[in-house]
Order: structure tokens, then sequence, then C-alpha cells
């Protein structure tokens, strides 16, 4: 239906449309910003960092909203509210990052939440380079919603400013984390190439929902394994709100408040994600079955319903009043901020999904608008030209930083590894480029498992497998 | 014999060839994986191991190496097929490579020309077929692209740009043999240990931070004057220091205050700091000692560790026998909770002026717990200074160069690789279809063909353009040169 809307709008009166949405989208940045500022100032002042990283947030998703509009429907005015919207957004969180940078006294790039705010600052600036120097305004419509991402995943992380611990107190800091944001950075304009390359190139919805239910049902999978008990409560980390951090009941084991019934929209969303996988795949094996397929999208759609649904459950009930735990007899409290692998795997899951109803959406006029696929293929190619020699200096920096501090260039820790493996994998997309003449969707998919690799490195490490980088 | 060369000749060509180095890094970057969740040995703690996996799994998995992945005899011996596979790939397709610098193809004909990827056929215009070729080459000339004199003198116009970027691949693959071999000297004939120091105190012995590795001895002796560390005023530390003077022979050679970030380096070992704290041994109590049936008036007295201190005029000697800073039971062991003072016990030796010793335990926190509970005397800590201990790393690392040394071969191969085309054009003299004569302009990148493309659209633009112009205006243009 929306295809249909789009298209009857796109061909009949374009330009009352697009001021349209340009309208509704104005009119929701102002009431957002109308309705929550006097609340903003009131908890944290004038002129904070968190209400301009606030501002900034709201303005790159209004202009996310108008980048992927101006995909469908060719108005000029959509590309400049957006484009507009987004150099504005940035003039702010500049501002909130000068803010931090003075209130902490140091360059903002010695934790997570430091290191997502110069990620997302650094995703908008080079978005914000490519459309002055190369016309790349459509990536916007992937880049900008990346950003407005990081901005919304910063909200749940400890943003405390803490004094510098004396081994990052040195110039080597600024050099390898400023690498490390503009390599991620484009290696996120690399990623946002090779999705609009899938869709230009009209890859097969039904090989997407393969992957995209085998990755949804894996991560609830792993949400049930590890966070529901039997009686289908979901288990959240008890949360000491005056030390900042979790209660520990031993080494490695926190204290578990189930929140009662939370666990049904999970296993919900669980069922109907393998139910559309099954079809699916049955559907992929009978050579594209109609109806076979038509039931795994609908499942699928139902499923991310259900994650949806899940994800608002939690919220409401993650962030509540004191609940009781039987096990030691008082009542604490959780916070969603506690278990941001949960919230990371919970976000990336619906961000795929949705990227799955876009291509099954698939607008004609999206199509169209994009660029030759030769042009999105050479731009994974320069992205990646460029972020790649980033990420080996990035890694040489480190190397050589903690060969400073601790007199050894390379001790295995898990950051290490993986930037390693971020490297092999980029290395192994050059060779098959400059070797093989590898070109389309393969190297396409080899830039979003690349994309992937780098976020688990940025992310996932040090949630999931602390070491020696402990900090960030 | 024919039969096995042919096996020998099939697996080298396996072995240099793209398909088998994509499959050893894949291998590689598994393992690197699995190093990454499984936990290390040399990264846990003590027990931390047995606490997290079932028995026969760590059974298992110590005996397929993977408690140590990055020092597994398999992984370094992936690593080393991954360099071999790197110096096989390379010398095959070296040669290939060196031939655009022995043996310059320069001098080309029509057909050669008209075979290249990218082909002009430029209208001669208002240029006469003598001298177009040097008006095509004075234009070329201006733009930047300067033709091979001689060759040119030949009839062939040839262009060259950036041969060395033929090289680039071997630029990048050489460095990362040479940071290879970096890490192997480090190996072979570095070491990794730690000195742990007190203030005013001397050692030249290191313990060895590598498994399986014996204590060393540094050819000269290491003295700690004191150290110390700064904090911020929420009590988070902000910086650990140590001044540290080198002595050889008995004589001092070198002095400096290493912080974090800021080693000390003498012949080569390096010394960083590394931690800080409280030893968990007193440098000095304040005790007071109280006689319960009040026969005296209370001594105050001090003690330090390994010295005896008189219980005021009674003629006893009392010495420090054990302390403990932060007493905990174990089952029935004593033990430490850390090495601060939270909860010390104190262990105290009593020698009377006749000889007979008994001893007595007392616990400032939990006076309770005090032994023998019936003594005539009861003590009291009035004050305790804890000693401290600076720890260095210790690092030799005569591979250094080279590690840095091959990371900036990288970096600038992969410049060469990565933004560097070697680019040639050729241009002869030749035919159009319908027998005019033209010039026929042919390029080659050696990649980015659709970025040459346009390059070479423009320049042939230019080249068409001022042969199209009338003669006279190259004359105009000639004068002020001449």
């Amino acid at each position: 239906m929306a295809k249909a809307l789009s298209t009857h709008v796109a061909q009949r009166r374009p330009a009352s449309s697009a001021s349209w949405i340009l309208l509704v989208v104005a009119i929701a940045v102002a009431t957002v910003l109308a309705v929550s500022a006097p609340r903003l100032i009131q908890s944290t002042g004038w002129a904070t960092g968190e209400s301009f990283l606030y501002i900034a947030l709201i303005a790159y998703l209004g202009a996310s909203a108008l980048y992927v509009a101006s995909l469908a429907v060719r108005e000029r005015a959509l590309v400049a509210g957006a484009v507009a919207l987004t150099r504005g957004g940035f003039l702010i969180h500049t501002a909130g990052v000068a803010v931090r940078w003075a209130a902490a006294g140091h360059a903002p790039f010695s934790n997570i939440y430091e290191m997502v705010l110069m990620f997302s600052w650094g995703v908008v600036a080079l978005q914000l380079l490519a459309e002055w120097k190369m016309q790349l305004k459509y990536f916007g419509a992937v880049t900008i919603p990346i950003a407005a991402l990081a901005l919304v995943l910063m909200q749940v992380l400890p943003g405390d400013i803490r004094p510098l611990v004396p081994a990052l107190q040195s110039t080597w800091l600024q050099i390898h984390v400023t690498l490390a944001i503009f390599s991620y950075s484009g290696f996120t304009l690399s990623f946002a190439a090779a999705l609009l390359y899938l869709i230009k190139d009209g890859t097969r919805a039904r090989t997407f929902l393969n992957w995209t239910a085998g990755l949804v049902t894996g991560i609830y999978g792993l949400i049930l394994a590890t966070s529901v008990d039997r009686g289908f409560n979901l288990l959240m980390p008890a949360w000491d709100a005056a030390a900042g951090e979790k209660i520990m009941m031993g080494p490695k084991q926190a204290l578990m408040v189930p929140l009662s019934g939370l666990g049904w929209p999970f296993v919900i969303a669980l069922a109907l994600a393998g139910l559309a996988l099954a079809f699916n795949v049955a559907s992929t094996v009978s050579g594209g079955s109609r109806p076979v397929g038509i039931w795994a999208a609908s499942f699928f759609r139902a499923a991310l319903f259900a994650q949806a649904t899940s994800i608002v459950l939690l919220v409401l009930k993650g962030n509540s009043k004191p609940l009781p735990v039987p096990e030691v007899g008082m009542s604490v409290v959780v916070r969603l901020a506690s278990s941001p692998f949960l919230l990371a795997g919970l976000v990336a899951a619906l961000f795929i999904s949705l990227a799955w109803e876009v291509l099954n959406w698939k607008c004609d006029a999206i199509v169209e608008y994009l660029p030759h696929r030769d042009t999105l293929d050479n731009l994974i190619y320069k992205t990646v030209t460029i972020s790649f020699p980033l990420l080996t200096l990035m890694i040489i920096t480190g190397a050589y930083w903690a060969n400073r501090t601790w007199g050894s260039y390379w001790s295995w820790d898990p950051k290490e590894d993986w930037a390693l493996i971020t490297w092999m994998t980029y290395a192994g997309y050059l060779h098959m480029r400059l070797t093989r003449g590898w070109r389309g969707r393969r190297a396409a998919y080899m830039a979003i498992i690349g994309f992937a690799i780098v976020m688990f490195t940025f992310f996932g490490v040090t949630y999931l497998l602390p070491g020696l980088h402990a900090y960030a | 014999m024919g039969k096995e060369q042919g096996y020998l000749n099939r697996f080298l060509q396996f072995f240099s060839s793209l398909r088998c180095g994509l499959i050893l890094l894949g291998l590689t970057g598994a393992s690197v994986i699995l190093g990454t969740m499984i936990l290390q040995r040399p990264m846990a703690r003590e027990g931390q191991i047995e606490q997290i996996y079932a028995p026969q799994t760590i059974r298992l998995l110590d005996a397929l190496g993977l408690f140590d992945v990055f020092h597994a005899w398999w992984f370094i011996l992936l690593l080393g097929l991954l360099g071999a596979n790197i110096v096989l790939a390379s010398l095959e397709r070296f040669p290939q490579a060196w031939r655009y610098f022995a043996r310059p193809h320069r001098e080309a004909d029509e057909w050669f020309v008209r075979k290249l990827p990218v082909v002009r056929e430029v209208p001669l215009g208002n240029a006469n077929p003598q001298d177009a070729l040097q008006r095509a080459a004075q234009k070329l000339t201006a733009l930047g692209y300067r033709p091979h004199p001689p060759t040119l003198q030949k009839g062939t116009l040839y262009i060259e740009k950036h041969r060395i970027a033929r090289l680039a691949p071997y630029v990048v693959h050489l460095s990362l043999l040479v940071i290879f071999s970096g890490a192997i000297v480090d190996g072979m004939w570095g070491y990794r240990g730690f000195i742990s120091l007190g203030p005013g105190t001397r050692s030249r012995q290191i313990e060895s931070l590598t498994s399986n590795g014996a204590p060393r001895v540094l050819p000269f002796t290491l003295r700690c004057i004191d150290a110390g560390m700064e904090k911020y005023p929420d009590g988070s530390p902000r910086q650990y220091w140590t001044r540290l003077a080198v002595e050889e022979n008995g004589r001092e050679v070198k002095r400096k205050q290493i912080f974090v970030n800021d080693p000390l380096t003498y012949k080569g070992v390096r010394f960083f700091q590394s931690s800080y704290g409280p030893s968990g041994e007193p440098s000095q109590l304040v005790i007071q000692a109280t006689w319960r049936d009040g026969s005296r008036a209370p001594v105050t007295f001090t003690l330090r560790p390994g010295e005896a201190a008189p219980l005021g005029d009674t003629g006893t000697q009392v010495r420090l026998a054990d302390f403990v800073p932060d007493f905990v039971l174990e089952g029935n062991q004593i033990g430490s909770r850390s090495n601060e003072p939270n909860n010390p016990a104190v262990h105290l030796d009593l020698i009377a002026a006749d000889g007979t010793r008994s001893s007595a335990w007392f616990f400032p926190k939990s006076p309770q717990m005090n032994f023998p509970a019936d003594a005539g005397i009861s003590f009291r800590l009035v004050n305790v200074e804890m000693g401290y201990f600076t720890g260095l790393q210790v690092a030799k690392q005569p591979g250094k160069g080279l590690i840095w040394g091959g990371c900036l071969i990288l970096v600038g191969g992969l410049i060469l690789a990565l933004y560097m085309v070697h680019v040639r054009i050729w241009g002869v003299m030749g035919r159009s279809a319908k027998g005019k004569p033209v010039l026929v302009l042919g390029g080659q990148p050696n990649k980015y063909r659709e970025s040459f493309q346009e390059r070479f659209k423009h320049l042939a633009d230019a080249v068409e353009e001022s042969l199209r112009a009338p003669e006279e205006t190259k004359h105009e243009a000639e004068r002020p040169a001449a």
C-alpha cells in the first residue's frame, strides 16, 4: 500500500506532496522540541551537553525521515530540508561535544559513552563531507539513521565524567581514537553504499529474509537462553543506583531480578521469526512457491510487531519502581543501562527487520532514483580504500602506544584481536576486488559483513570480552 | 619421477595461490576468534578456568591447545604458512611486475594501440600528418603528461606515470614479512618480565612474564629511590611514578623519574611503570601496652619488622612475628583479603629478661579475638605505616625496529596500492576506417579503469581541440617561447 501511495503521489502531485512531508516532519520536530525543551532545561539546565545532544538527535531523526522520503519522492525541497536539518543538528552536536570536552577537561575519547558520541559525530561529519565533495546526498538515508541510533544508544550508557586513568594520559590517545572514529565512520559509509547497492540491484527479498529471519531467531534465541527463566520471566541485573553499577553476588555473577511475564513477548517474537525462517527456507528450496513465501513474509511481519512490543514493554518496565527479589528478600530496581548488550541485540534485530521491510517494499521510485549499480559498487570500494588505511594506522598507533605504556605492542587482547579480524576481512575484500575483480552483490555482502564486524569490535568486545582495553 | 614433479608443482601452485592465501587468512581469523571467545590461560586469574569450564571440557580444550591459542604450535604454524604463502605468491608474480621496469614496452604500432582497453581515434583537423604527433605531444606536456622523448622521435607517443605502483603489492607483502620477522626476533631474543621494588631497594632479578620463562639477571642493578602516586580529588589515581637509578659496578650511571607512558631505557632494556600499592608488609607499627592489673603505667613503643623493641623498662623485648593486613580465616588457614590494613592482625613475640618466651595475637578491629584472652598485658595498635612497592614491567625487544619499520613500509605500500595508478598512454599515426590519416591514442591503467577513462577522454578532447586549431595559432603560441 505504501508503494502504491508513494508512486501515486509521485506521479500526480510531486511538489505538494514533498512540501506536505516536509511540513509534517518540521511540525513533528518542532513539537517534540517544544514539549521536551522546558522539561529538559528544568532537569539539566540551559546549554548542557545533554540538552544539545537531545536537540541534535531530534534533528537527525527528522533528517532521517526526510532523506528516506526523498528517495521515494524525488523532490529538491525534501533533500534541502534533510541537508539543512543535518547541518543544523551537526552544529548543535559539535557544541555538545565541545561542552563535554570543556566539562571533562580532556578530549571526549575516554569511555564507551564518549566513543559513541564521537562515532555518531564522525558519521555525520563524513556524510556532510561526502555530500559536499561527491554529491552523495542519498547516503543520508542510511548514515543519518545510524548516527541517530548511536545517539539513542548513548541515552542508556553511563555518561558520567570520570577523570583520565594514567594509561590514557597520552597524545597517542587522541591520535589513536581520532583514527578509530574516522575509520569506523568510513566503514559506515561503505555499509550505506552496500545496502543501497542491494536495493538497486533488486536483491530478492526472499534471499535477504533467510538471513534476516535467521539473525532475529538467533538473537532472540540467545536472549531466551540467557535471560528468560522457566516461568517466562525476563531476568535483568539489579541496579545499584547510588554506585551506578550492577549489584554483584559474586565474581561475574550479578543479582538477577525477574520481570514477571515479560518473557512472553520474546517467546512469541522468537516463535514467529522461527516460523518465518522455516517457511522461507521451504519456499527457497521449493524454488519460490508463492503462497509459502507469502506466509513467511506475514509471519515475519508479525514477528516485527512482536519485536516492537517486546522493546516497548521492556522500556516501560525496565526502568521501574523497586521490584521484590525472593532470593534476597528485598526490593531492588533495574535499569536498562545495566544490560546494554540485550538492548543492542534487540535494536539490531529490529533494525535489520526494518531493512528487510524496506527491501521488500522496494519502491520502484527508489530503485530508479539511485545511481547505477557500478557507481554504487565503486563507492563501496572507494570508501573502503579510505577507511582501510585509517584502520591500519589505528592498529599501528594503538600498538605503538601500548608498547610505550606496557612494553608490549601486541598482547592478543580481545579488542586487538577483533581489530585484526576487521583488518583481515577488509584485506580479503581488497584482494578479491583488486586481484579477482570481485564486484556486485558478493562485494556488497562482504562490505555488510565487514561493517557488522566493525560494530562488534566497537561495542561487542567492550561488553562481552573485556580485557586490557577496558575503557572502551 | 615425472609424476612426482607434477604433484610438487601442483602443490606449489596451490600453495602460492590467492585462494590458499585467503583460506589461511580465514583459518587464522577463525583461530583468533576462538582465542577471544575461550578464556585464555595467560589472561585468566588463578582458578578462573576451573570455575567456568567443566573438567572434561578443560581436558579437551587443553589437548587442542585452545586455552592458549596464540602460543599454540598450530597457530604459529598457521602464521608461518601464511608468511610462506605471501613469499611464494610474491615470488611467482614478481617477475611479471618487474618486466615493467626491466623491459618497458614503449614503441608501438597501430595494431597494438587499437587493442588497448581505452582507445580513441583523433582526427587531424588542421594539423598535417607530419607534425600532428609533435603538436599532440606539446599539448599533453602542457597538461602534465610528458611523452618519453626518444620514443617520440621513433614515431610513438608514449606516456607513463607512477610505474612504482606496480610494486605496491610486493611492498605491502614485504612489510608484513618484516613485521613477522620483527616478532620472531623478539620471540627468540627478547623477553618480558616484572620487577617489584620497595623504596631504597635494589634488584637485578627479573621475574619472567612469559610462561615457562626462567628468571633473568640484568647486566646492571636497578635501584628504586622512591615511588608514589598522585590522586584526583575524587580519589581515583591520576599518575604513578618511580624515581629509578641504574647502577653499574657500584656506580650510578643513569637516573630517571618514570611515569605511566614514559619508561626508562638502558642498554635496550625498558622499564615501565606498571603497578603501585601497599606491599602488605608494615614499615612501622606504633603499639601501646596496658597492664590489666594496673601494676604499671601504659607504655607506647615503636616496632619495625625484624627489629626488637624494649617493652618500657620491664627488660622484656618485643618482636613482630607476623602481620596480616586484612585478616580472614579461610577454613582453618589464615589469609589476607587485601594488602590494605583493613582488618589487621598482629602477632608479637615477647622475650622476657630471663629468656622465657611467650607470644600474643591481637586484632585492633575485633579485640574479642585477642589471644591469649587472659594475658596480663593488652596491646592496642596506635598507628601502622604500610610499606609499599612499585611494580615495573621490563621488556627487551630487539625486533622493535623491524616492527615499526615494517609498519611504516606497510602504510607507504597501502598508499601506493590504493591511491597510485600505473598509467600508460600510447599514440601512433594510423588510418581511420575510411582511410583518412588519424592519430590513434590508447591507454591502459593497472586499476581504476572508470576514472582513467574519464581522464583519458579529457586528454584526448584536449589533443583533438589543439589539432583542430588553425596552424597560425600554433605559431603564435610558439612565439613567446622562441
